[in-house]
């Protein structure tokens, strides 16, 4: 042994070495990794909250970006997904200001509620517009609450179809359609329409109607037959008629919500929001399918609030 | 003569390693190829079977190393120059297997969870939670195994005056400690960070790999040379003439 150079470091120090190189690795690792972004997506240690929802504008099909007021189902449906899957998240708030949208768009909303629903506490809290099928997304909720100025209800259907055969005649366009059936072509803009199209179409929107009807007596019990005449309401009306369960502040939703989940009056909230769009979705595919018009069956209140508004 | 079998054995851990990094290379180069998604299938097939071949190259040479290791350790505990290299040896042996079957049941846990969840689409993440603790404590033993190992290496640096394995030592308890933090960095920031970057700090990795086993075997060589004249010669029993 002491033919060797030197002795090297002694037993006690090389064992102080490693402790303070483990706990290097230990506290740098946890410090990043609790840090981390993505973990919201699957947090194990962290603060129980009250999950945000946001539901702004025309409900659209597909992943369609904000920038024309229109909301791409998708995103929204991925952030109630989100929030029934973090155990943290312990209610939901599905905040609506939207006058409702294209009715497949707004019944995979209303699925996606119903099934969070399930799961969570789920208060639906409308400022603003919480129309048709806004509305029908808000239905599953444990709880539906309005901001006094709210405009609540317009429960209906509505198609349009616009017809260019004149405007079209007048510019020298002529339209030929060759089609396998009669009402293939029902509803084209190229001509007008038969009473059998008229009859048909009536047909589908009375259905989805009923559908609509029958999700409403669902969630809300038998209500009044004005509430299915299509008009909306105002909060203290929609109260009364039993459309919401009470007329409240976004605080109020919060507190409701912290209650129906058992958290104390202190327990944070946290919005969720969708991805921002890179350029590519803008300029690409993301935004355009909220420029396909016109939609067959829509299930958004007509005329557009804007316009319902008279000054004195 | 147990030091200087330690000490070789040690070097062909680290050339072994070395192998293992220019096989992570070349197999880093065919995964590349195979993102730019080749249109023939024939071709897709033969970059994948060629990762395949080389994947399992890269596992065999992995456990080539570590037995080697393994033995090296063993070898030098034997000496009795110091407990530490006993425990050195405990924990390169134990601390990766415990970590491998600690991954194993983390794998079975998470495969059996996805076939019981109905699946609509991608799978999610949705409950594999202690599938996550479970593989960062796997990676935190490796992780102390290799600390570990590294200060052991460092103290026969300096037991031998070997300049050259004390810098390979130390460079190489930099990238252990590194490493480590770069997986909690690229598992918790993985969605903000590029695929580019990924590659990149992949290839620093194996470069400073490529780096700190290099000076290592270069240390262990020249003091595997030196041993004959320094290592503590056996102490013979000698037996007394009986009258």
């Amino acid at each position: 042994m002491s033919q060797l150079p030197s002795k090297g470091l002694s037993e006690k120090k090389l064992i102080a070495i490693i402790a303070v190189l483990i706990a290097v690795v230990l506290i740098a690792s946890i410090a990043v990794f609790l840090s981390a972004p993505q973990l919201g997506e699957f947090k194990l240690f962290g603060e129980e909250y009250v999950a945000v929802i946001k539901v702004k504008g025309e409900i659209s099909s597909g992943s369609a970006v904000g920038i024309f007021g229109t909301q791409g189902i998708d995103q929204t449906i991925e952030l109630i997904r989100k929030a029934e899957k973090d155990p943290l998240a312990k209610a939901v708030i599905i905040y609506i200001d939207s006058p409702g949208g294209e009715a497949g768009a707004s019944e995979a909303l209303y699925y996606a509620v119903a099934e969070l629903a399930e799961k969570k506490p789920v208060v639906a809290y409308i400022e603003g517009l919480g129309a048709s099928g806004a509305y029908m997304a808000a239905l599953p909720a444990n709880k539906i609450i309005a901001s006094n100025s709210s405009l609540v209800g317009s429960i209906g259907v509505y198609s349009t179809v616009i017809v260019v055969q004149k405007l079209l005649e007048k510019v020298g366009v002529q339209v030929y359609v060759y089609k396998s059936g009669e009402l293939k072509d029902i509803g084209s803009p190229f001509r007008n329409m038969t009473s059998e199209e008229a009859r048909v179409m009536q047909e589908i929107v009375d259905n989805l109607f009923k559908v609509f009807k029958a999700r409403v007596e669902k969630h809300r019990g038998k209500l009044p037959e004005e509430v299915f005449t299509g008009r909306p309401f105002v909060a203290s009306e929609a109260l009364k008629l039993g459309l919401i369960d009470k007329i409240g502040n976004f605080q109020d939703a919060l507190s409701e919500a912290r209650k129906l989940a058992g958290l104390p009056s202190t327990a944070p909230y946290k919005e969720l929001k969708p991805e921002a769009p890179s350029l590519f979705n803008i300029f690409g595919g993301g935004a355009s399918k909220a420029l396909i018009l016109p939609k067959y069956v829509i299930l958004t209140m007509w005329p557009p609030p804007q316009t319902v508004i008279i000054s004195p | 003569m147990d030091l200087e079998t330690g000490v070789k054995r040690l070097q062909y851990a680290f050339i072994s390693d070395i192998a293992g990094v220019v096989l992570a290379l070349i197999l880093l180069a065919f995964s590349g190829a195979l993102a730019q998604a080749p249109e023939n299938l024939g071709a897709v097939l033969g970059v994948l079977a060629v990762v395949g071949v080389l994947g399992l190259l890269a596992l065999i040479l992995a456990i080539v190393s570590w037995i080697f290791r393994v033995l090296g350790w063993s070898a030098i505990c034997r000496t009795g120059l110091k407990k530490f290299y006993c425990i050195t040896k405990w924990a390169v042996l134990l601390l990766p297997i415990i970590a491998v079957i600690l991954f194993l049941v983390g794998m079975v846990y998470a495969f059996q969870k996805i076939l019981a969840t109905p699946q609509f689409g991608a799978p999610t993440l949705e409950g594999l939670g202690p599938l996550i603790v479970v593989a960062a404590a796997a990676i935190l033993l490796t992780t102390v195994a290799s600390l570990i190992e590294g200060v052991a290496l460092l103290d026969l640096g300096m037991i031998g005056v070997n300049l050259v394995l004390k810098a390979g030592s130390i460079l190489y308890l930099i990238a252990t400690v590194g490493g480590v933090i770069w997986q909690a960095v690229s598992g918790g920031f993985s969605l903000s960070l590029t695929p580019s970057s990924m590659s990149a700090a992949s290839i620093l990795t194996m470069v400073l790999k490529l780096v700190y086993s290099g000076l290592i075997i270069y240390g262990l060589r020249t003091l595997r040379i030196s041993i004959p004249e320094a290592e503590p010669p056996k102490e013979v029993s000698r037996v007394e003439p009986v009258a």
